[in-house]
């Protein structure tokens, strides 16, 4: 009798030892998770950003020419709001450069890309 | 005591029990490895982020690159094939070499009629409208200058039963207009079809119209306006929203005609009575004199008229028993000329020259039976013989049959040059710029790279089409 309730004992004190190193292993688990969410969350903002903007760049194809200026939108992707910002400027005569930046609206996570674009219409400048 | 002594056996040091201990182990294993795990996979993630990033851009200087390439072969700023330049954007650079050539004939654009046998095809500016039957009915469908894929359906008519039609069109305040004139139950109705503004009806009385009437559209005060001639020097001119018939005159040997931009060849003061002695049958616009400005030529069966805009003289032309039975520019020096029989066969060539027009020898490299309108280039002249559409070549001195005469029509579609438009059946066919004979298409191997780093490498076959003053240029990938 006496050597079960020592059996007992210890077991209980084993299954509390446990139980704090499994709960400990969790919140190591979940402070690392925490950790890498914001990468996460990152990643996947550029990933719709990018998206975006490559949605954008193959509307303005073909024999497209931007006017010059910075125009700015905004687009719903995932549930979140990404801002987007269009800078064109000219190069040179019949010539344009346009960079688009796609990124949270409060600027974070921005992606920017640049194509060029060419006056076909006035040729011969 | 037995028990007491195993029991002990299970702690090590300071009391902990090796169960714990082995637990401890093993969540700090999966705790390691997990965060290893992690590690790897965010970076992973991270990475393929930034090479899809790059991947977009190295995609876009590459396509800016060609587009500029493309800009510099059509103003001609590459003699040199095997020496084009660099083109640098976001950091990267994309370069071509040459991998071939070879000869491509005249692009040729072709679309297909929703509806069944297309009716015809009238050239607007740099639109066509198509007028296509369409089960019992009749289809319009506007085609925007060479792309042929985005047409516009704008008017769809269920039940059509008109006896008779005719069309003209004209770009009024910048939009494609559209005249059918129509004899339906032995009523005449003008419809006005605009992808602006839909169509309008108008039951009109005309005291002449048969299929060999003129007609010629054009814009008036900003509304859309159609001039009706029987070939004679008076013309019925019908205005938007502004009924009766308006009669409209102007010198012998010519008839009322709208040109240019909105302006009208005529008068509506009554300044000249009406005189059938010059029927005409055709009228041609263009800049026969090389002034930069477009003339008239009016064309009838024994008279050829021409009229200056800059000057504004007029010149009409008469052989006392001739006909005539070819006209336009000929060779090399773009002459005016007109090809008339006299009698029952003889030959006789006339040129525009200051004095007016005189005996000339004809083309001299084409001396082939021509008729209707011809149109050249250096090389070449295009025309009708035998109701068929033939291009003479100069060089390979070959005669190429393109078409039929009755379905096919020269327009300026795209640039300065003449493109011919021709239809059997449902298929509509643009030939661009056939007086320029064939092309050339290169292939170029594009690498575009960073630093020493190729990103990427692609095939491209860029076709030149024209001349040194107006060159197409189109180009695809190829591999």
């Amino acid at each position: 009798m006496r050597g079960l309730a020592e059996m007992k004992r210890s077991l209980s004190g084993s299954f509390f030892r446990g139980l704090i190193i499994l709960s400990s292993v969790f919140l190591l688990l979940t402070l690392v998770l925490l950790l890498f969410a914001e990468s996460i969350r990152n990643v996947e903002d550029r990933k719709n950003a990018l998206l975006l903007a490559n949605q954008i760049f193959s509307t303005l194809s073909g024999s497209f020419y931007p006017e010059v200026g910075v125009y700015d939108s905004s687009a719903v992707s995932g549930g979140v709001q990404y801002g987007i910002r269009r800078t064109v400027s000219e190069v040179s005569p019949g010539i344009r450069e346009m960079h688009i930046y796609v990124g949270r609206n409060d600027g974070s996570n921005r992606i920017e890309l640049v194509r060029k674009y060419y006056d076909l219409e006035n040729r011969n400048l | 005591m037995k028990y007491s002594k195993e029991t002990k056996n299970r702690k090590i040091g300071s009391g902990v029990s090796i169960p714990a201990v082995t637990l401890a182990v093993f969540s700090s294993a999966v705790v390691m490895i997990s965060l290893v795990l992690l590690v790897n996979y965010i970076s992973g993630v991270v990475d393929r982020q930034a090479a899809l990033e790059e991947s977009v851009q190295v995609q876009l200087t590459e396509e800016s690159a060609v587009a500029g390439l493309n800009m510099d072969l059509m103003n001609s700023n590459i003699r040199d094939f095997s020496d084009i330049p660099v083109y640098s954007l976001g950091g990267l650079d994309t370069s071509f070499r040459m991998v071939g050539t070879s000869a491509v004939p005249p692009l040729e654009l072709t679309w297909r009629s929703q509806g069944s046998r297309i009716l015809s095809a009238l050239p607007v500016g740099k639109n066509i409208f198509v007028l296509s039957e369409y089960d019992n009915g009749l289809r319009i469908d506007l085609l925007t200058g060479t792309d042929v894929e985005n047409s516009v359906e704008v008017l769809l008519i269920p039940e059509w039963n008109a006896e008779q039609y005719s069309i003209a069109g004209s770009s009024c305040s910048g939009s494609p207009v559209l005249f059918l004139l129509t004899r339906t139950l032995g009523r005449e109705y003008v419809t006005i079809v605009s992808p602006e503004t839909g169509s309008e009806s108008y039951n009109v009385s005309l005291p002449f119209w048969n299929e060999s009437s003129l007609l010629s559209a054009g814009c008036i005060g900003g509304k859309p306006a159609l001039l009706i001639s029987e070939g004679t020097n008076q013309a019925q001119l019908f205005i938007q929203d502004s009924l009766p018939l308006l009669t409209v005159s102007s010198p012998p040997g010519t008839t009322p005609v709208f040109y240019g931009q909105d302006q009208l060849y005529g008068s509506m003061d009554g300044s000249y009575t009406e005189n059938g002695k010059y029927p005409i049958y055709s009228v041609l616009q263009d800049d026969f004199d090389e002034n930069g400005s477009d003339d008239l030529l009016f064309i009838g069966s024994g008279s050829l008229s021409f009229v200056s805009e800059a000057s504004g003289s007029f010149i009409l032309d008469t052989l006392p028993g001739g006909r005539l039975l070819a006209w336009g520019l000929t060779e090399r020096d773009m002459i005016l000329s007109a090809k008339w029989i006299e009698g029952t066969s003889h030959e006789r060539w006339r040129a525009l020259t200051e004095e007016g027009f005189a005996d000339s020898a004809g083309p001299e490299f084409h001396p082939f039976n021509w008729e209707g309108r011809l149109a050249s280039s250096r090389n070449s002249i295009i025309g009708s013989i035998d109701g068929s559409i033939i291009i003479a070549d100069e060089n390979s001195e070959k005669l190429i049959t393109v078409c039929n005469t009755q379905n096919a029509v020269l327009c300026e579609l795209d640039g300065e040059d003449l493109d011919l438009i021709y239809t059997d059946n449902d298929l509509l066919t643009i030939l661009l710029n056939p007086l320029d004979g064939d092309g050339l298409i290169l292939t170029l191997r594009s690498v575009t790279y960073n630093d020493d780093t190729i990103l990427s490498e692609n095939i491209w076959n860029i076709q030149i089409y024209g001349n040194i003053h107006n060159r197409r240029v189109q180009y695809e990938r190829a591999g």
